[in-house]
């Protein structure tokens, strides 16, 4: 990949973030339409997607944008006010311009027509002619006379602003629209002719500009440079009187900054002098403890506002995940050496090497947590679509949901994040298609109009539980089971629990939906979630009472590179069991074999427990030791045994995906590097158990 | 980017046409190092310049500054408006040169005693 499809990728990147982030202001919005940082916000992530758009030869997605942004640029400034059409109109937009940033052959032309001919009539004329008004009472241009301020802004870019692929010129001229400006070039550090790179910037320059737009407006210009650039902004005037600052500014400070006095020659003037402190305590104009308590206020201030810049310079980076991926595999193949280093210092017996072993294991298991840590995300940073999910399908249905969400804070490795999305999106699609009663519906039953799906995310242990929880109809169990007959997935008389029926959803091509409909019904769907979840290492329940609601609960493991396991051994061979299914393990012997009268059940406690013999199932031969080991699990609400040879211990367990030649086996869902560099295969429970 | 370069006595003719940018930078440095090694009066002719960009500025003032340091001139004749238009863009025009040179002698000073003419 050269240089320029970099940066478009990094572009495309960035820009599918903005957009998630702007339906989310676009959804605030529609809550608090008079919100002025949420309109500042909509109208910057808008405007970041033009300028970078351009930037980086988007050219059709900065045409798009553009009326769009000039829209937003009117409700900021109060010309115009929030409405639906507006949100509708943007929130298409935003799906219009994910679109296009896949490429011309996925954008709907007529649409993208209509949303110009929409955006363009709004951006001429204003809006408050047409479409029912959120905002109460916008405030028009009439009523605030423009304050006219100068600013004088010192750009100096990095020397390789060109190859980031911006050309200062642009944003020069994109400042002379912002009003009367006047630019200087700086050329003093324009290097000899045998020492300049011709394609480096070493121009800088000063701008006065005078403009009704304020300090916001300026900075944005310069958004995607600020960081690296020397950008300084001053207010030097302001409706043609000048500032209280500059106005008490001391002679000496102006005359130095006009370079006329430097400050050496200032200070040792200066020094000569009393400080205007002591003048006011000498000639009784203030006590001394006034002029403590000034100076104190004015060295506290000075201070909050130094370290909320330092706090702001250094609050995040921006890595691409690749990069974070390859460091979570160079840290898996640290623990798998590390645990190689633990078990020779142990056969050693050298107590300098045993010191030398903990302490890098304290270390590889302090780094791996901070790496797993930095993979992390916090559930919230999908709420946004979701939400939308909600508002456009509601729309297309006529029905009235709101989505409740909780525990955005909740964090998930990114990985699960992102392969949660589909099951997500199926589960809430049904909630609302065949959960959420019609309006007139749920009033002739007692319920509120509005219908209510909640988005939950919780911690427990290492794992994650997420709840998707409908006040709907409720599962019909009666309609399950028919269909299920019909289906042929149970006998007429088959007895059921209420677990039983309710998971026979899950089956393949199981709809009661009597018809189809474009939004979900065609009996494809909640399978393919319950998939999704195993593939996750996730199980997902189901739980519901007619005509009161349903809730879904998916647990899923907090990371998916390294996990907590049981190591287990049959016959020479060594398995690893996820620790999040097990939950006890019990003593075989061949007495109790017999005693079960050769069914494979383990007596626990009283209670007898099916077990499935692994070395059976994987036609492992040799001897069989006297004493085994039942492991016993939880799947979907059953307990099952795993009969192995011997339990070993607990594991860290850095996972390896298997090849593609053995990605169908079924039972195995990786392999992990044991401490003596031999390969031990990590189990699929549920599907052995399925299997067995 | 098209250039031509002609000798007649002390003084070369540089002559630039087409839109100067980036891309340009190592093929113009070039030339003017060419020119600079050749002449001692140098004269780039810019009536085919449509437009020039910061870098390109950047290298004739460069150049400007080494034609002085080596006792030899440099200047534009017949500037287009494209060329005229990305100087003022680019706040390079002043009103007085910069302090290492005789300031009358700079590239980019207007007003009456300018030396550039505008290419009909």
């Amino acid at each position: 990949m050269n240089v320029s499809e970099l940066h478009k990728e990094a572009f495309r990147e960035e820009a599918n973030e903005l957009l998630t982030e702007l339906e989310s202001s676009l959804l605030e919005l529609e809550e608090s339409p008079e919100d002025q940082e949420i309109i500042g916000r909509t109208f910057r992530a808008m405007h970041t997607i033009k300028g970078s758009g351009a930037m980086f030869g988007f050219t059709d997605i900065a045409e798009f944008t553009h009326d769009v942004e000039t829209v937003f640029d009117k409700v900021r400034g109060g010309i115009m006010s929030v409405n639906k059409e507006l949100i509708d109109s943007t929130l298409k937009s935003c799906d219009l311009i994910r679109s296009m940033l896949e490429g011309s052959d996925s954008v709907d032309e007529v649409e993208k027509d209509r949303l110009k001919g929409i955006f363009s009539a709004m951006s001429r004329s204003g809006m408050d002619d047409g479409g029912e008004s959120i905002k109460s009472s916008a405030a028009k241009p009439e009523n605030r006379p423009a304050v006219e301020k100068t600013y004088r802004i010192r750009f100096k870019p990095p020397q390789d602003i060109y190859l980031t692929g911006t050309d200062p010129i642009l944003l020069l001229n994109e400042l002379r629209e912002l009003g009367e400006c006047s630019v200087i070039a700086h050329l003093n550090e324009i290097p000899f002719f045998e020492d300049i790179d011709p394609e480096h910037c070493y121009t800088y320059w000063d701008i006065i500009l005078t403009t009704s737009r304020d300090e916001n407006a300026i900075r944005d210009i310069f958004i995607f440079v600020e960081e690296d650039s020397e950008l300084r902004i001053d207010l030097i005037d302001e409706s043609g009187g000048l500032l209280d600052e500059p106005a008490q500014r001391k002679l000496g400070e102006i005359l130095v900054e006009r370079g006329e006095l430097t400050p050496e020659d200032m200070k040792r003037v200066l020094e000569g002098q009393k400080r205007f402190g002591e003048i006011l305590v000498e000639t009784g104009l203030a006590n001394p403890s006034q002029v403590q308590a000034a100076l104190v206020e004015q060295q506290q201030v000075r201070e909050v506002h130094q370290k909320r810049q330092n706090t702001d310079a250094a609050s995040s980076i921006r890595v691409p995940s690749e990069k974070l991926d390859i460091l979570v595999n160079l840290v898996g193949e640290l623990v798998t050496v590390q645990a190689r280093l633990s078990q020779t210092s142990a056969m050693k017996n050298d107590s300098n090497l045993t010191l030398i072993a903990e302490e890098v294991e304290r270390l590889t298991a302090e780094l791996r947590d901070n790496t797993l840590n930095i993979r992390m995300m916090p559930f919230g940073s999908t709420f946004s679509k979701f939400k939308r999910l909600v508002r456009d399908l509601s729309n297309d249905l006529g029905k009235e949901v709101e989505m409740v969400t909780d525990g955005a804070n909740t964090e998930l490795d990114k990985t699960v994040i992102e392969r949660l999305n589909d099951p997500l999106v199926h589960i809430i699609r049904n909630s609302i298609d065949h959960g959420i009663e019609d309006p007139e519906a749920r009033v002739a039953a007692g319920k509120p109009r509005q219908g209510t799906v909640r988005l939950m995310a919780e911690h427990s242990g290492d794992c994650v539980f997420i709840t998707i929880q409908d006040d709907g109809a409720g599962l019909d169990r009666d309609a399950i089971r028919t269909k299920a007959v019909e289906k042929r997935l149970i006998s007429e008389t088959a007895e059921l629990s209420e677990k039983e029926l309710f998971g026979l959803i899950f089956a393949p091509g199981f709809s009661t939906a009597k018809k189809i409909s474009g939004v979900s019904g065609r009996g494809v769907g909640m399978d393919v979630v319950k998939k999704a979840i195993e593939a996750l290492r996730g199980a997902i329940e189901i739980s519901s009472r007619k005509g009161e609601g349903t809730t879904i609960t998916i647990r899923l493991p907090l990371t998916l590179a390294i996990i907590e396991s049981l190591l287990v051994q049959i016959g020479d061979d060594r398995y690893l069991l996820p620790l999040s299914f097990v939950e006890e393990c019990v003593v075989l012997t061949g007495k109790d074999i017999e005693e079960a009268h050769g069914k494979e059940l383990a007596n626990v406690r009283g209670h007898m427990v099916p077990y499935i013999p692994l070395r059976k199932q994987f036609q492992l031969t040799g001897s069989v030791p006297g004493i085994q080991q039942v492991v016993i699990t939880q799947i979907d609400g059953d307990r099952i045994g795993l009969l192995v040879d011997n339990v070993i211990g607990e594991h860290q367990t850095v996972i390896k995906s298997l090849g593609k030649a053995y990605r169908d086996v079924h039972g195995i869902s990786g392999a992990t590097i044991l401490g003596d560099g031999t390969v031990a295969l990590i189990l699929d429970i549920p599907q052995l158990v399925k299997w067995g | 980017m098209n250039h031509s370069f002609q000798l007649s006595a002390d003084t070369g003719v540089l002559s630039l046409a087409g839109a100067l940018t980036i891309e340009h930078g190592a093929e113009l440095k070039a030339s003017l190092s060419g020119a600079l090694e050749a002449a001692d009066h140098i004269v780039c002719d810019l009536s085919g310049l449509e437009s020039a960009d910061i870098c390109t500025l950047q290298l004739f003032c460069s150049a400007h500054k080494a034609a002085a340091r080596a006792g030899k001139t440099l200047e534009f004749r017949a500037t287009c408006e494209g060329f005229d238009a990305s100087v003022m863009e680019a706040g390079f025009r002043r009103h007085v040169g910069c302090m290492s040179q005789n300031s009358a002698d700079c590239l980019w000073i207007e007003g009456p005693g300018e030396k550039t003419e505008v290419a009909p």
